[in-house]
Formats: structure tokens, sequence, C-alpha cells
């Protein structure tokens, strides 16, 4: 009959607990909170090169890639960006017009209003549909250009496709690369 | 977990809130002379001395950077912005040239359409861009300032994040930079001079600077330039021997909520010096041998 016994020194609380001191740290938090904002970043710039077009003067994307930061507070970080448009991609959802003619002026796909407001224009025709309350604003005359499609309202779908699929792995590879980092040096 | 209530990008508001305004005749050539330092802290367009409209571009713009916020016209005061009210570029283009018309602006008819027309798609694009533009690199930039971020990602590439039909000489300038400044730099040539990407070099390092049409380190470099700064991480930047492995780079902030005296670009008892002081306008002062501008 054999006896065994085994001393363990228990290294592994000390660390976990070094770790979860880590991890509530603020530099831990600006790391998340940078990789985060870089990574979302470079998706978006990704997005302006293959989704903008070239006709409409400020690309959507290329500006939110250039709006993205983040911030810390006491439970982690929060990646932003502070870019009108972009929560509205990632949702979806309703959106009405609340102008004088009650109608959202949608630019026509490759026509001269993409990237520009109707009154930059000048004098638009109307011509709407009440029945259906959707229409079109053309440039005067009969030849006149049809540049925007008029809607009472619009729903769009949620696009999650604005926020890359490996963003977390990717935050979460970044930090476990700067605790290990921080491990060694302590 | 993904909100939707929106969440101010407070450094790029602050960089906004910090500017002072200062309505000018000068042109953009000679307001170039001016210090980097006060060009940082002033918002100003080249010979745009209407002090109203500068003052409805400065508040679009900051309406633009950060879209929660937006400055009542009732009242003069920012505000939360509520729905219809979020700014996109075309809206703030359009609502200047509502401000223009309604100054009574008109263009000279040789200028019509160009850079000089306060009117004109190209200037105003220009100007939203640039603007917006200098408040993000700046909050990025100091942003990057925490020392467990320049620990993880001590470097900063150039690298081209827009494109552009015209393309700037990127690497030849790179290349002169390091020139320039000769060991003050950690930064490497490259080969290309026309390079978009792989110029690298320190966060904290002085060609950021010297590559700027703009003396700031970080972007906008030029006009309409599409190249941006990026963050290098650790072990790429030691491996092209830009750090060593136990060296650490020194935060530098910039507070813009400071004085700021700098020196004059024409020397005090030049004829171009009344002409100067006259076109800055009441923003900058002279004090004590130096420009001085007051924090906001």
């Amino acid at each position: 009959m054999y006896s065994y016994e085994q001393h363990i020194t228990d290294t592994a609380t000390p660390r976990l607990a070094r770790a979860k001191v880590a991890a509530r740290s603020k530099a831990i938090r600006s790391v998340m909170g940078r990789s985060g904002a870089n990574h979302l970043s470079n998706h978006l710039e990704k997005l302006g090169r293959t989704r903008h077009r070239s006709n409409v003067a400020h690309n959507f994307y290329a500006d939110a890639a250039d709006a993205t930061s983040f911030q810390t507070d006491d439970d982690g970080a929060t990646v932003i960006v502070s870019k009108a448009g972009m929560a509205q991609r990632y949702h979806g959802g309703t959106i009405k017009a609340i102008n004088k003619t009650g109608m959202l002026f949608i630019p026509i796909k490759g026509s001269e209003a993409e990237g520009k407001t109707p009154r930059e224009f000048g004098r638009l025709q109307l011509i709407i549909n009440k029945r259906t309350e959707k229409g079109v604003a053309k440039l005067p005359g009969k030849a006149g250009k049809v540049l925007f499609a008029l809607v009472a309202e619009i729903t769009q779908d949620p696009d999650h496709s604005v926020i890359p699929d490996d963003w977390m792995d990717n935050v979460n590879a970044d930090t476990a690369k700067f605790m290990t980092r921080y491990w060694k040096a302590s | 977990m993904i909100f939707s209530a929106p969440i101010p990008f407070t450094e790029a508001l602050q960089h906004q809130q910090a500017k002072k305004l200062m309505p000018t005749t000068a042109s953009a050539a000679e307001l170039a002379r001016l210090a980097p330092e006060i060009r940082e802290r002033a918002f100003f367009s080249a010979r745009t001395n209407n002090a109203w409209y500068l003052q409805r571009q400065h508040n679009l713009v900051t309406s633009l950077v950060s879209p929660q916020t937006v400055v009542d016209p009732a009242t003069g005061q920012s505000r939360p912005a509520r729905p219809g009210e979020y700014q996109n570029p075309a809206y703030v283009r359009t609502r200047l040239k509502q401000a223009l018309a309604e100054i009574g602006y008109t263009p000279d008819k040789n200028k019509r359409g160009g850079l000089q027309d306060l009117g004109s798609d190209r200037r105003l694009d220009l100007i939203i861009e640039m603007q917006s533009g200098f408040s993000r690199g700046y909050a990025n930039e100091l942003q990057a300032q925490e020392p467990a971020i320049l620990d993880m990602w001590p470097a900063s590439e150039l690298y081209r994040a827009r494109t552009r039909n015209k393309r700037r000489a990127w690497g030849t300038r790179w290349n002169d930079a390091i020139r320039t400044l000769g060991s003050a730099t950690s930064a490497k040539p490259v080969s290309n001079p026309f390079a978009e990407s792989g110029m690298i070099a320190l966060k904290n390092d002085r060609i950021w600077i010297e590559i700027s049409a703009f003396g700031l380190p970080y972007p906008p470099f030029d006009y309409k330039s599409g190249m941006r700064k990026r963050d290098v991480d650790r072990d790429r930047a030691e491996a092209l021997g830009v750090i060593k492995p136990e060296e650490t780079v020194a935060p530098k902030r910039n507070p813009l909520n400071q004085d700021v005296h700098a020196s004059s670009p024409v020397p005090e008892d030049s004829p171009l010096f009344a002409t100067l002081m006259q076109t800055l306008g009441k923003a900058i002062s002279f004090d004590g041998g130096s420009l001085v501008m007051g924090a906001n």
C-alpha cells in the first residue's frame, strides 16, 4: 500500500487576485478601449473603401472611422462612434419626416443629388401621390431631372455588419497581451 | 452591449470649445506663417472677417464633431440635439450657404466656384473636412497619451486611409523630415517616394510635426490629405528597431485651455507688422515682444 502526499503551494489564487485588480485598473480599461476603437475604426475604413460611391463628396464610413474613440469608467471601457447615422445603421428603425413638406427626400442613386440636400438645388418641383404618400422632387421644366424620391417615412433593417464579427476576439487578444506583459513585469 | 443613446466624443468637443474665434482678412498663406500653437487654438477661415458668419461656422462644425450637441440658434447656448438636428456634412454645407445669403454675400464673378468663393462647395467641403479633422485628430492624439496605451502601442504608422485622385509624395516628405531631424528621430526611411504605409515612428516623435503642413503632430497633415496615423504595437515597433524592449514613451499632453505666447512671423518694426495685427483682429494681442492669444 502506498501513501501519497501532495503539498500544494497555491500560486493561482494570488495571481488571480492580481489579475482581478489589474482588470479593474485604469490601464487595462484604457487598453481595452483603445483596442476596441482601433479595430472598429479599421473596419469602418474598409467599409469606406467598399461601400462609398466616388461621386459623393463625403465618405460616411471613412468619416465614421475618424469619429471613433473610447472612454473609460469604473466598469470598463466604451467605444464611441460620434457620427450621426451610425446608430441608425446598426439598429435600423423607422425615420419619419418632420419638415414642412412631410416628406423625406432620398437622393436618387447615381444622380447629382447624392451627398447633397434639396435646398442646394434652389427651386425643386414636387410631384406627390397623396394616396400612396410617395413622389419625386425634380428640377423645374418638362425635361427637369428627377433628383429625389419622396416618402413620408422609411424603415431600415438593422445592419450588424457595421461592426466586425471578430471585434471582441481582437479586443480580448490585445487585452490578454497587455495582461501578460503586466504580469511578467510585476 | 451596444448603446443607442448618444455619447459625446469629449476630447474632440473640448478641442472645438477651446478655440477662440479669429475673424481675419488674412489669406491662407499669411495665416500659415502664424505659430502652430496659435493656429491650433484659433477658429478662423482665410479672408473671413465676418464674426457672425465665423461663429455660425464654429457652431455647425461643433455639431458635426459632437452630433449630440447643438448650439441653440435662439440662445447661443449648447444643448442636446433633438431628432432632425443631428448634423451631417451636407446639412452643414447647406446651412453655411444660407448664412452667407443672410449676410448678402456674393462672390467675385472671376472667383465663383473656386476656393476663394466663400460659398462654393469646394471651399465649404474643405472647411468642414479640415475643421472636423483637426478636432478628431487632436482628440485621438490626446487619448493615446495614457501610459498603458503608449506601452502597448508605442509607435504610429503614417498610412493612406482615404483614396485621392492626386497623391502627394509622402515617402519623399517622410525621408526629407528624417534628413532634417537627424538623430532626433526614431523614424526609418522608406524606399518608395509615393509610399502609402510603412512610415513608422514613435508616437511622440518630432517627425509627426515635421511632415505636417500645419506644424501639428496629428492629422490632417495637409489640405485634403487622405493620410492618417494608426497605432503600431510594441512587438512590431521593436522588430523594426523603432523602440528597445525596455524603453518607454513619455506622455505628451497639450492642454488648449492656457494662454499661448508665440513669436511674430514678421519683425515688430517692419511695415508689415501693423497690417498683420490688423488682419488678426481682436483675438490676438502683442505683449512683451510676442503674440499672445488668451485662453477661451
